[in-house]
C-alpha cells in the first residue's frame, strides 16, 4: 500500500518527464527560422548565394537538421539518456551541461537562500501574527501583503538598491563580477558571496516573506480551529506543546508545497533581478539562448528547469507521504 | 504571550544580523593588482576561445589580443604595419603582371623574433598550415567565414575530398616551384587573386593558429565540429597564441576575463622597451549598462569598453575622476530605401521608391543639422552623400553636403504627379499614397520621429515599424521593408568587399536594399579589379559621387561615441577616432599612477 | 456542598461580531454532583457546546466574553484561575471528549502517542511507563489488540474504536468530571449503545461526574440521571430524567420528546417542532420559544421573558404557561 503510492508518484513523474522531453524538443521547432542561418550569418556580402547556400546545407547536416524531425527526436532522446545535453551553437561548441552547471550554483545561492530566508521569516512571523490575530502585528501583515504583492519585485529591487546600496552603502548595489571565478570555499569568499547576494535576496523575497507569512498565518488560524487542537487544549497541554507538536505538523503541509513550487520558479524567474544586481545566473543564460536562437542551450535550460520543477513536485509529494500518514494509505480520510 | 514576545525578538535580532552582519566585509581588495580594469556590457563571458569561430561579444576583442595576424592596417596612411610579418612586397608590381598570369605574387617575411606564448618561435610552417586549413573546407568546415581565404589561390577540390588541386602558399617546407635558400627560412610566398584588395583580409583578419590547433583538426574532427573532443575542447579553453597577452584561464570565468601581458612579445616600443605598458587587463562583465556606469563611478573599473548612452554623460562628468571622451564613430547612419523589392514582398508603395525623382525629393527633405541637434542632442556630425567617413583620407570632399530644400522637394513632387488630393494630408499618385514605414530597432525611434516631422512637410507620411531583434535576418536580407536606417562604414580596408555588398550583389547575402544599376556595378567591379593603385583611389572618389547621386542610401549623420574612463589610476589615455578611448594605443601608452 | 463537582451560577457568554453581539449563553445555572450523570440537551445552536467549553474555561477570550457569578470545581472557586492554573486541572481532573473522534484526534500523530501525552505531560510518567499505561487504558475502553492499535494513526481505526480511544484518553487521568460533547452522534446505533455503555460503566466504577452534551433525547433517557433542557442560550427546564420524560412541563421539552423516533411509531405520529431555533442575532422579544409555541399567550409571552421557576424540589421550568402536571411524580 505504502510503496504503491511512492511507485505511483515516481512513475507519474517519469511519465511527465517524458512528455516534457517531447514538448521541449518540438516546441522550439514550431515556426522557427532556419537554425543554420543563425549559425552562419552571411559575412559582409563576401559570399555568393551559392556559397552561402552550400554552407547552410553543411551546417544543417552537421546539426542533423536535414533529417526528419522524428529522426532528430530519436537522436536527441538517445543522447539525453546517456546524460548528454548536447553542445551549444556558440562558437567552440561548449557543452550545454557545463554551461548550465557553471551558472547553476550562483542561481542556487540566490534561490535557495531566498527560499530559506523567506520561509524562515515568513513562517515565524506568520505564526506570530496568527497568535496576535486582529492586533497590530496581524493587521500590519495583511496591509503590507496587499502593498507588496502589488509591487513588482524589480521595483523593490531598484528602491533597495537606491536606499541600502547607494544611500546607506551597507550592501553592494551590484554583484562583484569576479566572485564567480575567485570563489574558493574560504570563509571570506563565502562571506563575500552572501554580502553580494544580500540585496538581490532581500528584494526578491520581501514579497515572498510576506507571502509565506500570510499563508502561514491563515494555515495556523485554520488549523487552530480544527477539533484536534481543541482536544489538545482540553488535555490541558501547554501552549507551546500545542503549537509545536499539534499545530505545526499540520500547517507545515501546505507550506511544504509552497516551498517546493516556489523553488522551481525562482531558479528560472529571476531575470530582471539578475540584471539589476549584475548576477550572472540561469535567467540570463536562458534569455541569451533565446536571443541567439541557441536551440541546444535553450532546450537544455528548459529541460533543466522543468526537471527541477518535477523533482520539487515529487519531493513535495514524498514529503507529504512522510509527514501525513493519511497519504500513506492512499489518501483515504 | 511571553512566547510571542520571544518570537518577535528572535525575528528582530535575525533581521538585524542580516542587515549589519556582513557590513565589515569590504571591497577594498578589488584593486590589488596593477591591471587595467575594463568594464564590458554583455550577458556573460564565454569559456571557450577559437578565434575563427566567433565574431560575437567579447570573443573577437580577446582573440585579437591573444592571437596575432600577419599585419595590422593603418587606416590613416593606408599601409600595413608589422605584426607577425616583418615586411611584405609584391614580387612583381601588380600593374606589370603579364596578362596571362592569373595571380599576384606576394612575398612576406616573418619576424624571426615572434614566439608563441609557450616560448617556441612562430614559423613559416605555422603560417602555411594555418592558411592551408582555412582554405580546406573539408577540415575547416567553413569556419573560414572569419578566416576568409577566398582570394588566396590555394585551392582544394570542390568535392570536399580534401585534395589540394592548386598550391598557392610556398615556404621552405612547401617550396612548390620556388627555390628556397637557408636565408629564406622565414619567407612565405602567397599567390592571390589579381585584385589589389586581395591581400587585405589575408593580412589583417586571419589570426594565425598554433601547431596544436591546426594539427588536431582532420576531416574526421572538423574545426567547427558540433561535438568537439575533450582534447579539442581543452585547446579551445586554453588558447595559446602569439599575441601580446595570454589568457589567465584559472582566474577567468563568466564574470571576468584576465589577460596577462607577455613580456617576451616580439614587438617593442621605440626605445626597445616593452610595447604594452599595462601589465594586465581585466575585463569585468556587467549585465546592464547602468551597472557599468555605477562601477566606473565607484572606481571598480577604469574604462567602459563600449560607447555610453548620452543620458549618462552629464551624470558621469560630475565625478571628478571620470572623464568622457567624445569621438566620431566610424559609421554613417543612412536612410536606406528598398528600391528593388523581391517580388514576394512587393507593395505599390515600395514600387514607387524606384522613381529617382521621389528619392531626390526625399533627400531634399532631410535636414542633417536638425536631426543631429534634436535626436542626438548635438552629439554627431554631418556627412556627405558618398557614405565615406568625413575624416577619411579618401573621402571625396568635392561633393557638397546634402542640404534641406523643402521648396524644391515639393516642386519636384508636384511636377512628377505626386499630388495632395482634396481632404488629404499626404501626397499620392495613381491612388497610391506616399506612406512608408521605417523598419528599425527601438534605439532609432527618436531619429525616426524627427524624420517623420521633416517628411510631413513634403507630404510624405512616415510610420515607425519595429523590426525584429536581428535586423539582418528579420528584414534586411529578405528585402521585406520600405525604408530602414543602416550604419554604413567604408574604409580602405573593406571598400572592396563592402562596395560590392552594398551596390552590386543582389543575392540573399547582399547588403540590403538591392540597388540595380549596371553602370555603378561595372564601376565597382573596375575599382575592385584595377591593379593600378592611383586609378583605384580615383575610382573610389568617383564612386562616392555616383552613390550620392543615386539617393538610395541617404546619409543622416555620424553620431559621436562617448567613452567613459577614469583618470585617477591610469594616465596616458589616447583617443582614437572610431574606436573610443579603449584601444590598442591607449594600452601601449597607459601608465599606472603611483 | 462538597459533593458538587461543578457549580456554576449565571454563566453568560457573548461574542461580539461585526454584525452585532451574539448572546450565546444567557446566564445559566448548572451543577453536577459526584458520580452523577447530567445531560445538557437542546437543538444545535442552543449554546450547549459553548456552555460546556465555558465550564472548562476553554473558550478563547477574546473573542468570547465570559461572565459567571459562581464557578466552582470540586469545591474550589476557579472563577479567577489563570490560564496556567486551569491547565493544572484541565485534562486531568476535568476532561472532555468530542463528537467526531476523527477530527478530534490529530491526524498525523499515532493514537497511542496522543494518549501518552496525558501521562507524560500531565502526570509525569516516563515514556515507557506512559506507553504501558496507554495500552492498558486502550484495553480498558475495549479496544481489541491495544498494543497493536497503539501504533495506528486515527484514520486507520474504525469510528467506534476512535471514540473508544478518545474516551480512553479522557479517562486516562481518572478525572473527577468528564464532559462528553455529542459522543455518539457520528456513530451508528449499535456502536452508539456500546459507547454509552462504556461511558456509564466508567462513570459508575469511578464515581466520576459525567456531563453529557447532546441533542439526542434517547441518549439522555438511557444515560442521564438528571437533565437540563436548553433553548436559545437559556435553560428552559430542569429535572430528573424520568420525571422530565414522563411529565414534561415546558412545551419545548414536550416537542423534543414527541419528535423522538420510537419503535412502533408511524410517520404521522412522529411530530416535529415547527420552525427553527431563532437566529442568535435576532432573538424574539419576550419568550424566545414563543414563535414556535402552539400554546402561547399573545400578551405576556410576547412581551416578557418568563423566569426560571422552581416547580418542586427537583424541577424547574421557564414558562408562563407550563403544561399541566401529569402527575406521577
Amino acid at each position: 500500500m505504502k510503496i504503491d503510492y511512492v511507485i505511483k508518484r515516481i512513475l507519474h513523474t517519469v511519465l511527465i518527464f517524458l512528455a516534457v522531453i517531447t514538448l521541449n524538443f518540438f516546441i522550439p521547432r514550431i515556426g522557427v527560422d532556419d537554425p543554420a542561418e543563425r549559425y552562419y550569418p552571411p559575412q559582409l556580402g563576401s559570399m555568393t548565394d551559392e556559397e552561402y547556400d552550400e554552407i547552410k546545407a553543411l551546417t544543417r547536416e552537421q546539426y542533423g537538421f536535414d533529417k526528419s524531425n522524428l529522426a532528430q527526436y530519436a537522436e536527441y532522446v538517445k543522447r539525453l539518456f546517456s546524460g548528454d545535453l548536447g553542445n551549444s551553437f556558440q562558437p567552440g561548441r561548449p557543452k550545454v551541461m557545463e554551461m548550465i552547471l557553471e551558472r547553476l550554483p550562483w542561481t542556487l545561492v540566490l534561490s535557495v537562500s531566498t527560499m530559506v530566508i523567506s520561509a524562515f521569516f515568513g513562517i515565524t512571523y506568520g505564526t506570530f501574527a496568527a497568535n496576535q490575530r486582529g492586533r497590530l502585528a496581524d493587521t500590519a501583515l495583511l496591509a503590507s501583503s496587499t502593498v507588496l504583492t502589488a509591487l513588482p519585485s524589480f521595483i523593490i529591487a531598484l528602491i533597495l538598491s537606491m536606499v541600502l546600496g547607494f544611500g546607506l552603502g551597507i550592501f553592494p548595489c551590484y554583484a562583484d563580477s569576479e566572485m564567480m571565478t575567485s570563489f574558493d570555499w574560504s570563509l571570506a569568499e563565502i562571506g563575500n558571496v552572501l554580502y553580494n547576494a544580500a540585496l538581490p535576496i532581500i528584494s526578491m523575497r520581501i514579497g515572498g516573506i510576506v507571502g509565506y507569512a500570510v499563508s502561514t498565518r491563515n494555515s495556523v488560524i485554520v488549523v487552530s480551529s480544527d477539533d484536534y487542537i481543541l482536544t489538545a487544549r482540553a488535555k490541558g497541554l501547554s501552549n507551546s506543546r500545542i503549537l509545536y507538536s499539534h499545530t505545526l505538523t499540520n500547517y507545515l503541509l501546505p507550506i511544504v508545497t509552497r516551498f517546493m513550487m516556489g523553488l522551481s520558479g525562482l531558479i528560472g524567474g529571476a531575470v530582471v533581478i539578475e540584471k539589476v544586481f549584475n548576477w550572472n545566473g540561469m535567467g540570463t543564460l536562458f534569455i541569451n539562448a533565446n536571443l541567439n536562437s541557441d536551440y541546444p542551450l535553450m532546450m537544455g535550460v528548459m529541460l533543466f528547469l522543468s526537471s527541477i520543477a518535477l523533482l520539487a513536485n515529487l519531493t513535495a509529494d514524498l514529503l507529504y507521504f512522510v509527514l501525513d500518514p493519511r497519504v500513506q494509505d492512499g489518501g483515504r480520510r | 504571550m511571553k512566547k510571542n514576545r520571544i518570537l518577535l525578538l528572535l525575528l528582530i535580532i535575525s533581521m538585524g544580523i542580516l542587515l549589519t552582519g556582513c557590513n565589515q566585509n569590504d571591497k577594498s581588495d578589488s584593486r590589488s593588482d596593477d591591471s587595467l580594469y575594463v568594464g564590458y556590457i554583455s550577458a556573460g563571458f564565454p569559456a571557450v576561445f577559437m578565434p575563427w569561430l566567433s565574431n560575437q561579444g567579447i570573443s573577437p576583442t580577446v582573440s585579437s589580443m591573444i592571437y596575432s595576424t600577419l599585419f595590422s592596417y593603418d587606416e590613416e596612411n593606408d599601409e600595413f604595419l608589422p605584426v607577425l610579418g616583418k615586411s611584405w612586397e609584391y614580387v612583381v608590381e601588380p600593374d606589370q603582371v603579364p596578362q596571362d598570369q592569373d595571380y599576384l605574387e606576394v612575398r612576406v617575411e616573418i619576424d624571426e623574433l615572434a614566439t608563441w606564448s609557450n616560448g617556441t618561435p612562430v614559423t613559416t610552417e605555422d603560417i602555411y598550415l594555418t592558411f592551408d586549413l582555412a582554405s580546406d573546407f573539408s577540415r575547416s568546415n567553413h569556419a573560414g567565414t572569419l578566416a576568409w581565404t577566398g582570394d588566396l589561390k590555394h585551392d582544394y577540390n570542390a568535392d570536399r575530398s580534401g585534395e589540394l588541386v592548386r598550391q598557392g602558399i610556398f615556404t621552405v617546407n612547401h617550396p612548390g616551384d620556388y627555390e628556397f635558400t637557408e636565408e629564406d627560412s622565414n619567407v612565405v610566398y602567397f599567390h592571390v587573386d589579381k585584385v589589389l584588395g586581395a591581400i587585405t583580409p589575408l593580412f589583417t583578419t586571419i589570426l594565425i593558429l598554433p601547431e596544436q590547433e591546426y594539427n588536431i583538426i582532420s576531416q574526421e574532427l572538423k574545426l567547427n565540429t558540433t561535438s568537439p573532443t575533450e582534447e579539442l575542447m581543452y585547446l579551445f579553453k586554453n588558447p595559446m597564441g602569439s599575441g601580446p597577452f595570454t589568457l589567465n584561464v584559472d582566474n577567468s570565468g563568466p564574470g571576468v576575463i584576465v589577460l596577462e601581458r607577455r613580456d617576451d612579445y616580439h614587438l617593442k616600443d621605440d626605445d626597445g622597451g616593452i610595447l604594452y605598458k599595462v601589465e594586465g587587463i581585466k575585463f569585468i562583465n556587467y549585465l546592464d549598462e547602468i551597472v557599468a556606469i555605477n562601477a566606473i563611478k565607484e572606481g571598480d573599473i577604469d574604462v567602459i569598453n563600449s560607447s555610453v548612452s548620452n543620458i549618462y554623460v552629464d551624470n558621469l562628468s560630475e565625478n571628478e575622476n571620470v572623464s568622457v571622451d567624445t569621438s566620431s564613430s566610424a559609421y554613417v547612419q543612412a536612410l536606406t530605401l528598398n528600391v528593388n523589392v523581391p517580388e514576394k514582398y512587393s507593395t505599390p508603395e515600395r514600387e514607387l521608391l524606384k522613381d529617382p525623382i521621389l528619392r531626390e525629393a526625399i533627400k531634399l527633405a532631410i535636414d542633417q543639422e536638425y536631426l543631429i541637434s534634436e535626436s542626438l542632442d548635438g552629439q554627431g556630425s554631418m556627412v556627405r552623400g558618398g557614405l565615406f567617413d568625413e575624416n577619411n583620407k579618401y573621402v571625396n570632399d568635392t561633393l557638397p553636403f546634402n542640404k534641406i530644400d523643402l521648396a524644391k522637394a515639393n516642386q519636384l513632387l508636384d511636377a512628377a504627379g505626386y499630388l495632395v488630393e482634396d481632404g488629404d494630408k499626404f501626397r499620392s499618385k495613381d491612388g497610391v499614397s506616399l506612406r512608408f514605414e521605417i523598419t528599425s530597432n527601438p534605439g532609432l525611434k527618436t531619429t525616426i520621429n524627427y524624420i517623420q516631422v521633416l517628411f510631413e512637410q513634403v507630404g510624405i507620411e512616415i510610420v515607425y515599424h519595429e523590426g525584429g531583434n536581428n535586423a539582418t535576418k528579420d528584414y534586411f536580407y529578405l528585402g521585406d521593408f520600405d525604408m530602414t536606417i543602416q550604419g554604413v562604414s567604408f574604409i580602405m580596408s573593406n571598400v572592396d568587399m563592402m562596395m560590392r555588398a552594398h551596390f552590386v550583389t543582389v543575392g540573399y547575402s547582399s547588403n540590403y536594399g538591392r540597388v540595380v544599376d549596371e553602370d555603378l556595378a561595372a564601376k565597382v567591379n573596375e575599382m575592385r579589379s584595377t591593379l593600378n593603385y592611383d586609378r583605384k583611389i580615383e575610382l573610389i572618389k568617383e564612386l562616392q559621387s555616383d552613390i550620392a547621386a543615386l539617393n538610395y542610401k541617404i546619409p543622416l549623420y555620424t553620431s559621436s561615441m562617448s567613452s567613459a574612463y577614469r583618470t585617477d589610476v591610469f594616465s596616458g589615455w589616447v583617443s582614437v577616432k572610431g574606436t573610443g578611448i579603449y584601444n590598442d594605443e591607449s594600452l601601449q601608452n597607459l601608465t599606472r599612477r603611483q | 456542598m462538597s459533593d458538587k463537582v461543578l457549580k456554576i451560577r449565571s454563566l453568560k457568554v457573548i461574542f461580539p461580531t461585526e454584525r452585532g453581539i451574539i448572546k450565546a449563553v444567557e446566564g445559566i445555572d448548572f451543577e453536577v454532583s459526584k458520580g452523577e450523570c447530567v445531560a445538557l440537551v437542546g437543538e444545535s445552536g442552543c449554546g450547549k457546546s459553548v456552555s460546556s467549553l465555558a465550564f472548562m474555561k476553554l473558550l478563547t477570550t477574546p473573542p468570547a466574553i465570559i461572565d459567571t457569578r459562581v464557578h466552582e470545581f470540586d469545591g474550589k472557586d476557579i472563577s479567577n484561575y489563570t490560564d496556567k492554573q486551569m491547565k493544572e486541572i484541565v485534562g486531568t481532573e476535568m476532561t472532555m471528549i468530542f463528537q467526531d473522534a476523527l477530527s478530534a484526534l490529530n491526524p498525523v500523530i499515532k493514537v497511542g502517542r496522543q494518549i501518552d501525552e496525558i501521562y507524560i505531560k500531565k502526570l509525569g510518567y516516563s515514556k515507557a511507563d506512559a506507553k504501558a499505561a496507554s495500552i492498558e487504558i486502550l484495553r480498558l475502553v475495549g479496544v481489541p489488540s491495544p498494543a497493536k492499535r497503539y501504533h495506528d494513526y486515527p484514520h486507520q481505526l474504525s469510528g467506534g474504536m476512535r471514540q473508544r480511544a478518545l474516551i480512553g484518553m479522557s479517562f486516562a487521568s481518572n478525572p473527577k468530571m468528564m464532559i462528553a460533547d455529542e459522543p455518539t452522534t457520528a456513530l451508528d446505533v449499535t456502536i452508539e449503545s456500546q459507547i454509552l455503555k462504556l461511558l456509564k460503566d466508567l462513570q459508575r466504577k469511578n464515581g466520576m461526574a459525567l456531563v453529557l452534551i447532546t441533542h439526542d433525547l434517547s441518549v439522555v433517557k438511557r444515560t442521564a440521571d438528571r437533565v437540563y433542557v436548553m433553548y436559545s442560550g437559556k435553560i428552559v427546564e430542569e429535572g430528573p430524567t424520568d420525571q422530565v420524560f414522563n411529565n414534561p412541563r415546558h412545551p419545548y421539552t414536550k416537542g423534543l420528546i414527541n419528535s423522538m423516533p420510537k419503535i412502533g411509531k408511524t410517520k404521522e405520529e412522529f411530530t416535529q417542532i415547527p420552525d427553527n431555533v431563532p437566529h442568535p442575532l435576532n432573538k424574539p422579544e419576550g419568550c424566545y420559544f414563543k414563535p414556535r409555541c402552539s400554546n402561547h399567550d399573545p400578551e405576556i409571552c410576547k412581551l416578557h421573558m418568563p423566569a426560571f421557576e422552581n416547580l418542586s424540589e427537583y424541577r424547574s421550568v421557564r414558562c408562563w404557561n407550563p403544561i399541566e402536571d401529569a402527575g406521577g411524580e
